[in-house]
């Protein structure tokens, strides 16, 4: 059964779009709090992916309870739906101390773009929120469902870029006089560039807190607390992209714990180790394609196997194999069930 | 009254997006292969941290310079460092200065760091890209839905503070393009699979609520293949009705049933999509070899539709 160390308390999934990031985190969520760990899975991903797989009406930008198929374990899930602007607010109300200060920023107009749904906006407000949610003592674990690729390393690098930015000198330097400036004012605009320095002197008093958080979050991610699950499709185009992944996960010095590979077989296709099969009268007509089917599906398999295999032995990690869902997966029984029926990867037993 | 499959696969721009894992760059590698066979230039331009065509054609990695991937077949990769160099020499008009300024520590975190910097830089470069005449068609591989939507409604969230000055001409020349219904299409490409049809019909409202935006083709990929016709169906289901777990053909039948209800599935779905989307439409059926393969069989099938 796949199983996240009792030391780990925040585990990103991370992998190229459509693999079944958002299925994979709800389903490692649901599989923790079955092991009677206090969950929350958060999703950076706007789609309804999350709430549809935990079979849930709607996530909203706070925690939602929800119901496991089986109490008794002592767990409890949780689950968040990340939105930018609400998250971004919250932060800027609650680092103010007082409401005019907070509703100036609010009111900015360079605020007001960035919170929106721009990419870095989006990881900077993910990092507050693991951040936050972290630390919450009604949570044992964190489960981050990133969004696609290009913005899921975004995620990872929002915290570092953020403590070299709010740097002293930087800010001071971007107040203060410089060529540098004046060729600043010549590719960005001379409207842009002091609406952002009012922006930074406006948002002055949020620099600490800031930047202390994202010390603390990168912190918390070279640790051996966070753990790095990378999902990929099982097919050969897509671990090659799994391995494009993998490797700037790595170029940033995190370690990616297990693969995950969706889709990887029809657990229909598995008929338990019987050997040839003598049909009855009524099949006969059918018999040759029954044969045909199977052996097809099974070379299938064995041909994503070879790709498989090999990437978890580069790579140094433990792998897993999913099968794919003949329905949609809509909710937390189904889940369970689905990842219940995980294969570990490795040489035939 | 819609613009044809072949007018629409001719234009000079075209983006691709649907949701991840459909098979995007393979539908976009077929579509740029039958483009070279018949004489054009195309040019794959990739947005996302790693390159599917290089996988794909089995070619060389993609870097940000256009590289011959197959014959004919040009792609590259809009990386962020080279894309704002590029950037800055279009305001600067020195390259040394504007490497030099790139290199300036503060202003680096400023760029590493501020929103907006890397989706602008990315526009800039497609518009550049666009307006060189060496290249067409020119098409665009958006990463997923959500990188689309980010795409196309940049200028709207952006032009709130950039009322004027340099970076709003980069917005200005990048919605010029995507307005022009000469030059640009929007492509939508998707499977027969549940989660994959509603996210591609929650992302064709959303398109079409960007009025100014010209909607392409709706390509669905990896059609499931008919094992079994009707007949055999029927046989099958009376067969599971009578069968008991430890007869050894009880494996097979439940397979037989599991890709029975797979192509069901997929019916179901081709159905909601000729319901909800009314786009021409481009079918591929699934195919188990390796990429170049599929993607030689995709390209026959575009030719075979004699687009070009």
């Amino acid at each position: 059964m796949i199983e996240l160390s009792d030391e780990c308390r925040l585990a990103f999934c991370v992998g190229v779009g459509g693999v079944g990031k958002t299925t994979l985190a709800a389903a490692l969520g649901l599989q923790e709090a079955l092991r009677g760990r206090s969950v929350l899975v958060l999703t950076a991903d706007p789609a309804r992916r999350l709430a549809d797989a935990l079979g849930v009406q709607g996530l909203r930008d706070v925690a939602s309870n929800i119901p496991l198929p089986s109490r008794g374990s002592g767990g409890e899930l949780h689950a968040l739906m990340l939105e930018t602007k609400a998250s971004a607010d919250e932060i800027i109300r609650r680092a103010a101390d007082d409401e005019a200060r907070a509703q100036r920023v609010l009111d900015n107009r360079i605020y007001q773009a960035f919170s929106n749904t721009l990419a870095r906006s989006h990881a900077y407000a993910a990092m507050e929120r693991i951040h936050e949610t972290v630390h919450d003592p009604r949570y044992d674990l964190v489960v981050v469902d990133t969004p696609p690729a290009q913005s899921s390393i975004e995620i990872l690098d929002a915290p570092a870029r953020l403590v070299r930015f709010l740097d002293q000198r930087v800010v001071r330097w971007f107040r203060g006089g410089a060529i540098a400036r004046r060729l600043l004012r010549m590719v960005a605009g001379d409207s842009l560039v002091t609406s952002l320095t009012e922006f930074l002197t406006e948002m002055a008093f949020l620099r600490e807190g800031f930047a202390e958080r994202a010390r603390e979050v990168r912190a918390l991610m070279r640790s051996s607390s966070t753990s790095f699950v990378l999902v990929s499709s099982a097919d050969s185009v897509g671990i090659e992209a799994a391995k494009s992944v993998a490797a700037e996960v790595a170029a940033r010095d995190f370690e990616v714990a297990c693969v995950m590979f969706n889709r990887a077989f029809i657990p229909e296709v598995d008929r338990g180790g019987r050997g040839p099969v003598t049909y009855p009268e009524s099949l006969a007509a059918l018999a040759p394609k029954l044969e045909q089917m199977r052996t097809l599906l099974v070379q299938e398999e064995e041909q994503r196997l070879s790709n498989i295999i090999p990437f978890c032995e580069e790579l140094g990690a433990s792998g897993w194999c999913l099968p794919e869902a003949t329905r949609p997966l809509s909710d937390t029984s189904a889940l369970a069930a689905w990842i219940g029926r995980a294969r570990p990867v490795g040489p035939p037993a | 009254m819609h613009a044809s499959l072949r007018e629409l696969l001719t234009r000079p721009v075209q983006f691709f997006t649907g949701k991840g894992g459909v098979g995007k760059s393979t539908v976009l590698g077929a579509v740029a292969t039958s483009a070279a066979r018949a004489g054009k230039r195309p040019l794959i331009v990739e947005l996302g941290i790693h390159t599917s065509s290089s996988q794909l054609f089995h070619g060389p990695i993609v870097g940000y310079e256009p590289a011959e991937v197959a014959p004919g077949v040009y792609a590259t990769r809009v990386q962020f460092e080279p894309a704002l160099v590029d950037y800055l020499t279009s305001r600067l008009k020195l390259r040394p200065i504007a490497t030099l300024f790139a290199r300036n520590t503060s202003l680096r975190r400023l760029f590493m760091a501020a929103p907006g910097v890397d989706e602008l830089v990315a526009l800039h470069r497609v518009a550049q890209l666009a307006a060189d005449e060496r290249w067409g068609p020119i098409l665009v591989d958006l990463e997923s839905t959500g990188h689309a939507l980010m795409f196309f409604d940049l200028p709207g969230v952006l032009e709130v503070f950039l009322k004027d000055g340099p970076l709003r001409q980069v917005l200005d020349s990048a919605s010029a393009l995507v307005r022009d219904e000469q030059r640009c299409a929007v492509h939508i490409v998707t499977v027969p699979e549940p989660l994959a049809v509603n996210e591609t019909i929650q992302l064709y409202e959303r398109l079409r609520e960007h009025k100014d935006l010209h909607l392409g083709c709706l390509f669905i990929n990896r059609i499931p293949r008919v094992w079994l016709d009707e007949e055999e169906q029927q046989l099958v289901r009376a067969e599971l009705d009578a069968v008991t777990e430890a007869q050894p053909w009880a494996p097979d039948l439940a397979l037989a049933e599991y890709l029975i209800q797979r192509r069901h599935t997929a019916d179901k779905c081709l159905r909601g999509l000729r319901r909800d989307i009314d786009l021409p439409t481009m079918a591929f059926d699934a195919h188990d070899e390796d990429s170049s393969a599929i993607i030689e069989a995709l390209s026959r099938e575009i030719e075979r539709s004699e687009v070009w």
